[in-house]
């Protein structure tokens, strides 16, 4: 079991002495990417599997072992994250044709930190692959890019703090519960509920501010805007699909069982605090991460609020406790991952032929990259959570879930984030795709073979899941039945829900549509005669713009899409404001620090402080 | 083993002769230098250690004695080895006063070292004092000359202090040597105790670089040749903190635990430890001058390192000696890595130095390497430190804990700024003409694979440092009857 993490560590050196040979490193990286999928799925039921390295070194008086082991969940994400990376490792060879860095070394000690994370079998092992995970990604976000830094800095202080408080938590743990096996310490900790009501608390805490400032949780979710906008576009399609459920992973196999295994009051008859804690802060990341979203101009900061919003949604299926709402939000960190890999990957192809990433100065691709459109028109229709696509199931599935717990104002805050997020889904559409295409872009070609296969490939993915969601929920139901949750496994075709009669079978869903698409198929071959348009006929009706004055570039509606939507919510975000906050924490610490280089610059003062100093010592050490 | 005092008296009279030797200087240093090593190695592997000398017969505690244990011969490694390394750096030719200094300091810093005698340390910390204050002023620029002026004031000052401590000692204990002092110490009620402690501490730290006594350490590391930066950051610094451990931990204290007695001084050490750190780590973040960004950061790894020998736990001692190992391997290669890019981009400004990563990718790589184990990354050295130290603190009382906290959230800074210069180095930028030849990222990267060696698999240097623990927890056996063998 270890080549998997010996291969992308090899990988990873072997690039970054050849690096200079483009077509050399990300062939090495898409093999690598295809072994570690083989060896993963080969690795499927043998949940018994461990590899443990003894070291010398002491902590808290016994020897420490690191660890790997196979278990379920972590093989569930594993998994799911290796089968979309492979995609983008075949979109990577042809998108860094002309690229300037050279992500992939970085990208490859990703991966390997990556499938360390998923694979730790104790703390020890998970922190350290936590935080290489931590630093090399910000290498890759600015990859030689100077203008990357200010997002990638700002991104760094946070994933350093977490990983600060998730340092403290474990060492807590540790000491307390004498163990750092991750499933061991999750049963003593329970235990430690009642002995120490405030350690539990403090580890507790500290754990899950940790989890949300890496998966983007309220109020750590500025980050992703930030730095999405700035990284090479393909390693970004992976951070924002799989990077971004590291904080969940760990939610799921330690916070969740530990939360439902307290005995707290209920409020309202519906979950105890914690549960609200959690359910809130989703509740909160889903709503504003979808309204700042619908006021963004820059394609990537758009989808990185909606992968905020999304992670809101997996918090509140957690948040519900029930067991079909769990399953829910396993289904949903899969789902997102293959949408938000589609969406982002259309995305890279729009950037790799025009350069551009600001929707209002995009606009009518339709025509000229088929392909990107069709993959992002599915991409969003599966994050709208539309049938027959897959992001249907998952949130049909949580909130049914928050439904049968009660939790009423859950409830109407994901709806409300799901419906809003079509409102900027379909902006993004229009103002990418469809609309007027602007004199500079019209030699824009289809992106080539090597990016489009791939893209076509997320599509068949998102169709597959959406219709068949057994290719994903045997495997979900299988791990968690041998973690010891009771589940039904789950068949190919339906999904079941824990109200009487609450079940869909997607395939009669699936019919339905294509149902739909046959006759309207058939009332386009046997209709009138249709007759072909110029392209700026789809939204002027027919109308001739040039007599009004405006010629059809300016008519086009793309800048400024929801403006009284905006003012409506512009005094609430002028007021409170998380980044300004946590943006306002760092300029403190750079005001502060020319003070001090004065301090040291002077040429006076020394021996006055070495009095002080010595003050200092006799005022604590003898008089005190 | 009496030839151990060919340490101290080789390079004594090398620098009598380096007066008169203007051209052959650099070789003798050389053979001086390397001589040293191979002793101390020969002493390594001989198997006689621990030993003790009395040096012209005097037997201890009515003489000097010079004695080598584990800790003795794993600090003489160091300064030896940090001493050769820098003398690679020295590319040009050196006036004979350079080489004499050298050779003293060479002299004192092995003194320090060896010597198991309280006067003695105090001797040899003066001849250091001056030995670095000569250096410091080679350049004979304002900048270098103030800059040595304040090292030599605030030196001087703490050597009162410190001869003021020796001689309440002396009075009140009526012996001079450690293991005498050690064994007697006992018998000091706690208000002497206190005094004494306090006097010697206040003139321990100016070498230790905590705040507030280390107003000296930026000035001195910009103004000084970058040979002399080396030999400020691995033998000085060295030398103080086998200091610290030798005479707070094994002579004023019981077995490495500052005794009941003293243990609201070591309060006060652990607040002006984490106030180092912070101080150290928020004056490098808007820092351009690659330089000052490593002083500042010296300052703030010693922080942590006093921060670890105080909270009187043997398992943060364990973590506060990789603190040292890390930090002793990250800044030579992080010296070096400066000196090499700012001969190429003219300019000590490491915005100056853009791009020259790509150009030069070993000693950017290596740089990285020597930051992220300063910054605790796991897989590499100082992780293993950082671990040990923030969990055993934890367990303690509330001044540890606020102190860890700050320690932690000073490493984020670090880790920002550190990464930034990183970042620089990779960056596209335009270079000139190239000026370095690539013997220069040998050694770097050498020195940067033993941080990732100890940093995967931390067994052997484990076994290292739980020897010298050993002997720390054992004072009495280990250390006191080598001297003073019970009759």
């Amino acid at each position: 079991m270890v080549e998997i993490l010996l291969v992308p560590l090899i990988t990873a050196v072997i690039s970054a002495i050849f690096i200079k040979n483009k077509r050399l490193v990300w062939f090495l990286f898409l093999i690598s990417n295809g072994y570690i999928l083989y060896k993963l799925y080969s690795l499927y039921g043998k949940w018994d599997l461990t590899y443990i390295l003894n070291t010398d070194y002491q902590i808290f008086g016994a020897k420490l072992s690191l660890g790997l082991s196979n278990n379920p969940l972590g093989w569930y994400f594993a998994f799911f994250s290796a089968v979309v990376t492979l995609v983008i490792a075949i979109f990577s060879i042809g998108f860094n044709t002309n690229s300037k860095g050279n992500v992939a070394p970085i990208w490859m000690l990703i991966i390997f930190a990556n499938l360390g994370i998923f694979y730790a079998a104790d703390w020890i092992t998970f922190f350290m692959m936590w935080e290489l995970m931590g630093w090399t990604s910000f290498f890759a976000i600015t990859n030689g890019n100077t203008k990357a830094l200010d997002g990638a800095k700002y991104y760094l202080a946070l994933s350093l703090l977490g990983g600060s408080s998730m340092l403290i938590a474990i060492l807590l743990l540790g000491a307390y519960t004498k163990t750092f096996i991750i499933i061991t310490s999750a049963y003593r900790l329970i235990q430690l509920f009642n002995l120490a009501e405030g350690v539990f608390t403090t580890i507790l805490l500290l754990f899950i501010m940790a989890f949300f400032i890496k998966s983007a949780i309220f109020p750590f979710y500025m980050w992703p805007s930030k730095v999405y906008a700035v990284g090479p576009e393909d390693y970004i399609a992976f951070m924002s699909s799989v990077m971004i459920k590291y904080g969940i992973y760990p939610m799921a196999i330690f916070i969740v069982p530990v939360i439902g295994n307290l005995q707290l009051p209920k409020i309202f008859n519906a979950g105890n605090w914690m549960q609200y804690f959690i359910g809130y802060l989703g509740a909160l990341s889903a709503v504003v991460g979808t309204l700042l979203a619908m006021f963004q101009t820059d394609m990537k900061k758009l989808f990185a609020y909606s992968s905020v919003a999304n992670m809101g949604y997996i918090l509140l299926g957690f948040a519900s406790m029930s067991i079909v709402g769990f399953e829910g939000s396993l289904f949903h960190v899969v789902n997102h991952i293959v949408l938000k890999a589609a969406i982002f990957l259309s995305l890279a192809a729009v950037v790799y032929r025009t350069g551009e990433s600001e929707m209002h100065k995009l606009g009518g691709l339709v025509y000229k990259m088929p392909i990107t459109f069709l993959t992002f028109l599915f991409g969003i229709i599966a994050a709208a959570g539309i049938p027959p696509l897959n992001g249907f199931g998952s949130k049909w599935m949580i909130i049914q879930a928050l439904m049968e717990k009660k939790m009423v104002v859950l409830v109407i805050s994901m709806v409300f984030a799901s419906t809003g997020a079509f409102m900027y889904l379909f902006r993004a559409l229009v103002s990418i795709f469809l609309g007027q295409l602007p004199e500079r872009y019209k030699d824009v070609k289809e992106v080539p073979y090597t990016m489009s296969i791939p893209m076509i490939i997320m599509m068949g993915l998102m169709l597959l899941i959406g219709v068949v969601p057994g290719v994903v929920m045997k495997p979900l139901t299988i791990a968690l039945d041998a973690l010891g949750y009771k589940v039904d496994i789950a068949t190919w075709t339906t999904l079941s829900s824990s109200f009487k009669n609450a079940t869909i079978d997607l395939k009669i869903v699936f019919y339905m549509f294509a149902m739909g698409i046959v006759v309207a198929a058939l009332m386009y071959l046997f209709g009138n005669k249709s007759e072909t348009v110029p392209q700026h006929d789809n939204y002027t009706a027919g109308e001739n713009p040039i007599e009004w004055g405006v010629d059809a570039d300016k008519f086009n509606y793309s800048y400024s899409f929801y403006q009284p939507f905006k003012e409506m919510f512009d005094p609430l975000f002028e007021r409170i404001s998380i980044d300004r906050f946590f943006s306002s924490i760092g300029k403190n610490f750079e005001y502060i620090s020319p003070t001090i280089q004065g301090l040291y610059k002077r040429g006076e003062g020394a021996v006055l402080l070495f009095s002080i100093g010595v003050l200092l010592l006799i005022l604590g050490g003898w008089i005190l | 083993m009496n030839s151990i005092v060919f340490l101290v008296v080789i390079p004594i009279i090398a620098a009598f002769l380096s007066l008169f030797l203007g051209k052959v200087n650099k070789l003798i240093a050389y053979i001086v230098t390397i001589f040293n090593l191979s002793f101390s190695v020969v002493v390594l592997v001989s198997g006689k250690i621990p030993f003790n000398v009395a040096i012209g017969g005097w037997r201890a505690p009515y003489g000097i004695n010079f004695v080598v244990t584990d800790i003795t011969i794993f600090f003489l490694l160091l300064i030896n080895v940090a001493a050769v390394l820098s003398l690679t750096t020295i590319k040009e030719h050196m006036e004979y006063q350079f080489y004499a200094f050298y050779f003293i300091l060479l002299a004192a810093t092995n003194g320090m070292v060896l010597t198991g005698d309280i006067f003695n340390f105090y001797l040899f910390t003066e001849l250091t004092t001056f030995a670095i204050g000569g250096l410091v002023a080679y350049k004979r620029d304002r900048l270098a000359t103030g800059a040595s002026l304040k090292y030599l004031i605030l030196s001087s000052t703490a050597s009162i202090f410190s001869l003021a401590a020796i001689g309440l000692i002396y009075k009140t204990l009526g012996t001079l040597n450690f293991a005498d002092i050690a064994s007697k110490i006992s018998n000091l009620n706690k208000a002497s105790l206190s005094l004494i402690l306090i006097l010697f501490i206040s003139s321990m730290l100016v070498e230790l670089k905590i705040f507030p006594f280390n107003l000296w350490v930026v000035k001195a590391y910009d103004a000084s040749i970058p040979a002399v930066n080396l030999f400020l950051h691995g033998m000085v610094s060295t030398a103080g903190v086998y200091g610290a451990i030798r005479i707070l931990l094994m002579v004023f204290s019981k077995n490495g635990v500052m005794s009941d007695q003293s243990s609201n001084i070591a309060n006060i050490l652990i607040l002006l430890a984490f106030i180092t750190v912070m101080i150290g780590e928020i004056g490098a973040l808007t820092e351009k001058n690659l330089i000052k960004v490593l002083a500042f950061s010296s300052m703030a790894q010693l922080g942590i390192f006093l921060f670890g020998i105080s909270l009187g736990n043997y398992e943060a001692l364990k973590g506060a000696f990789y603190i040292v190992i890390s930090n002793y391997f990250a800044k030579l290669i992080m010296f070096i890595v400066a000196k090499n890019y700012s001969v190429v981009a003219g300019s000590r400004n490491y915005n100056a130095m853009k791009g020259l990563g790509r150009k030069y990718p070993g000693l950017a790589i290596a740089f990285t390497i020597s930051a992220l184990s300063l910054m605790g990354m796991p897989f590499f050295a100082g992780f293993w430190g950082k671990l040990s130290i923030v969990g055993n603190a934890l367990l303690m009382d509330k001044i540890a804990i606020t102190g860890v906290i700050i320690i932690l959230i000073s490493s984020v800074i670090e880790g920002v700024y550190y990464l930034r210069i990183s970042h620089t180095f990779f960056s596209d930028g335009n270079i000139q003409d190239t000026k370095l030849s690539r013997i220069n990222c040998v050694l770097p990267i050498i020195l940067a694979a033993v941080i990732l060696i100890i940093g995967i698999y931390p067994n052997s240097i484990e076994n290292i440092i739980w020897t010298m623990i050993n002997e720390i927890q054992n004072t009495p056996e280990k250390y006191i009857q080598v001297i003073l063998p019970l009759k």
